[in-house]
């Protein structure tokens, strides 16, 4: 690792086609299809677990472009999970001050992660193909991870008990089948096509145009936003940086124009020189046209196919809410594969997945589309209000919050899941993290040493976290805690200790850890006082809370967190 | 009574949308009528001299008395944030549209 790593050029990299012939009557529990980042993802998730995994991609190349480059906070302490999250940090350009500017003035600047105590960042920007670079690499570490390039899924048809699917592949077609497939095969998916199904929504009427330069620029690692700059009138323009000296440049150019004749390298050097003066020097790295739309498909799973990523939903890029919500995608099912195909689980618990980032998909697409709106206004009207808006924003605080150049990647708070278990009458708590929510960070200390509270839930298991009070006898606690256990699924159960308290493992019951909350964050965060108890779940969501321990109660809450319970 | 420009409207994003949605289908001419009287409409709930005097002030941005379609624009977003109750806010809207249909 270290150094070399810059000198691998995964644009360029080429994986080899092997012949693999399938053994007849052979069902794999899982095949994901597309090797793209949600793929990947999904893949590595599924074989850390233990669940071995057919990966197919129908190219043999990872992303041409940088395409997707801001990667949210919440992405990272998922790839942190995967094991690659500490490579995308390194090579990624950190930040989190964005700033708007209408004509050639400043409006306001903001600052997405104004308070300390997480380990990752707000954002980091890294070109797509470094991401699925760290993440094939990640892959190829596991023995069960079977990847097939140039194997194009071109047909599905459906079972009781499994899926088959119909190959391509240089040496001709074969079949394969699987327990569950997962299609991560991108927003022109052909599993969606062959499954007959499509995704419905809004196509917007403008063309945008991707220019990535590399250049030695003084620009600050800051989003800026510029709405009608006197260098684009009456369009937006945003500028990103991204590692290697590359800047994302994105031009609004509006829907008469021509897509080819924009990606005329004349043309967008001239452009790009109206912005940077004509004396910065630069390369272009890549250049792209394109439209958007905001879109999803009615419902992410069809039998024992779950769609996942762009195959499923469809955002304009506005709010970086396209690769991030995939990933999470990722996240959320694939624990949940894994109990199904243990047995622990019944199949319904995978219509949670759709249902869940379903919404997900939903909240993505109205913030996406309210951005883009406010953007692009698709009236006279609509623009004389963005215009009052930003020139009010200069003075007034109330119109910084209305102005919209993208409402940045969060993780959805999953409130209204079946999985959550709802709150205890008269317990009450004073905090975001509601149930449905992913967990916050915190600096914490586990056996002695410096950590991070997301880190140390990162087993992929259920975990359980308990606070001790400052007199409360911490073995008493552990005894009593001891006891909670579910058969099938793995359960972390950690005593949460006050800051400067600190107690062995050893002396512990066994299944049971203890780690201090340094300075207080975690409490504070979750609300928690002595004796609270925590459930999250191996997607570090939160599915139930209370002010007391109570075994039976949290017995339940797993159950109905794994679908053994309805309401 | 002072003039609230701390954001005082619960979800603005929502709010916003409502806004240009109630604009749909219009022709321009009446978009700006609909500004006006959701601009009359706002200024008779908030019902304080020195409020709406403040508020102008600031739509007018300096210049003298504006009579622009961005001045009423800025006066409406002004006057809603401190009005700020979805509820009045979107009856005031569709009482504007009703009347300039």
């Amino acid at each position: 690792m270290g150094g070399s790593e810059a000198d691998v050029d995964y644009q360029k990299l080429q994986f080899a086609y092997r012949h693999v012939d399938e053994t007849p009557g052979h069902v794999h529990p899982v095949a994901v299809v597309g090797a793209g980042p949600v793929g990947l993802a999904a893949a590595i998730d599924l074989a850390q677990q233990g669940v071995p995994v057919v990966l197919l991609d129908n190219d043999d190349t990872l992303s041409t472009g940088s395409r997707a480059i801001c990667f949210a906070k919440r992405t990272l302490e998922i790839f942190d999970r995967l094991g690659c999250g500490q490579r995308m940090v390194d090579k990624g350009v950190r930040w989190h001050v964005g700033k708007v500017f209408l004509r050639d003035e400043q409006v306001y600047t903001f600052d997405l992660l104004p308070e300390t105590g997480h380990r990752r960042p707000a954002f980091i920007n890294l070109q797509q193909y470094y991401v699925e670079g760290y993440l094939a690499e990640r892959a190829a570490e596991f023995d069960n991870i079977d990847i097939r390039w140039k194997n194009e899924v071109v047909g599905v048809e459906q079972h009781a008990d499994r899926a088959t699917l119909s190959i391509k592949t240089p040496d001709g077609p074969y079949t394969l089948d699987a327990r569950y497939v997962v299609a991560a095969d991108g927003p022109r998916s052909a599993m969606r096509k062959a499954l007959g199904q499509e995704s419905h929504g809004r196509t917007f009427k403008d063309r945008f145009l991707i220019a990535d330069v590399k250049m030695k620029a003084p620009f600050p690692a800051e989003r800026w936003f510029w709405f009608d700059p006197p260098f684009h009138p009456n369009q937006s323009v945003l500028l990103h940086r991204q590692p290697d000296d590359v800047w994302r440049i994105d031009f609004q150019l509006g829907w008469d124009a021509d897509p080819v004749v924009e990606k005329d390298p004349a043309r967008v050097i001239a452009r790009i020189q109206a912005l940077l003066g004509k004396d910065v020097e630069f390369e272009l790295e890549w250049v792209s046209v394109y439209t958007f739309s905001c879109l999803r498909m009615d419902s992410f799973r069809h039998g024992r196919v779950l769609f996942a990523g762009d195959s499923a939903h469809g955002v304009s890029p506005f709010g970086a809410r396209g690769a991030n919500s995939g990933i999470q995608d990722a996240d959320n099912l694939t624990w949940k594969l894994k109990l199904v195909l243990d047995g622990t689980a019944p199949d319904a618990l995978l219509d949670s997945y759709a249902s869940e980032r379903e919404y997900a998909a939903d909240e993505n697409i109205l913030n996406s589309t309210r951005s883009t709106d406010f953007i692009t206004p698709k009236s006279p009207v609509s623009r004389i209000f963005r215009d009052a808006t930003l020139k009010l924003a200069r003075t007034c605080p109330f119109a910084r919050r209305l102005v919209n150049s993208g409402r940045l990647a969060v993780p959805a708070v999953l409130r209204d899941s079946a999985l959550n278990t709802p709150d205890v009458a008269g317990d009450t708590f004073d905090t975001r993290v509601v149930p449905g929510a992913p967990s916050p960070d915190a600096p914490i200390k586990s056996q002695g040493r410096d950590a991070w509270f997301l880190d140390r839930i990162s087993g992929n298991a259920f975990a359980g976290l308990y606070f001790c009070g400052k007199n409360e006898a911490a073995r008493a606690a552990a005894q009593r805690l001891a006891a909670f256990e579910y058969p099938g699924v793995a359960l972390d159960l950690l005593l949460v200790l006050e800051p400067g308290a600190s107690l062995n493992d050893a002396d512990l019951p066994e299944g049971i850890a203890a780690i201090e909350d340094t300075q207080g964050v975690l409490a504070r965060r979750l609300d928690a006082k002595a004796q609270s108890f925590y459930l999250l779940r191996p997607d570090q969501h939160l599915c139930a809370r209370w002010r007391a321990w109570n075994e039976a109660a949290a017995i339940a809450a797993l159950e109905r967190a794994i679908g053994k319970r309805r309401h | 009574m002072t003039l609230t420009t701390e954001l005082n409207i619960a979800d603005p994003d929502a709010f916003y949308e409502r806004l240009i949605e109630t604009h749909a289908g219009l022709a321009d001419a009446q978009s700006l009528a609909l500004n006006a009287k959701a601009v009359a409409l706002l200024s008779s709930l908030i019902g304080d001299k020195k409020v709406l005097q403040e508020a102008a002030g600031i739509a007018a941005d300096g210049s003298a008395m504006d009579n622009s379609p961005e001045y009423d624009a800025k006066l409406l977003l002004l006057l809603a944030n401190h009005v700020g109750d979805i509820a009045q806010l979107v009856r005031a809207l569709d009482q504007a549209r009703a009347a300039v249909i």
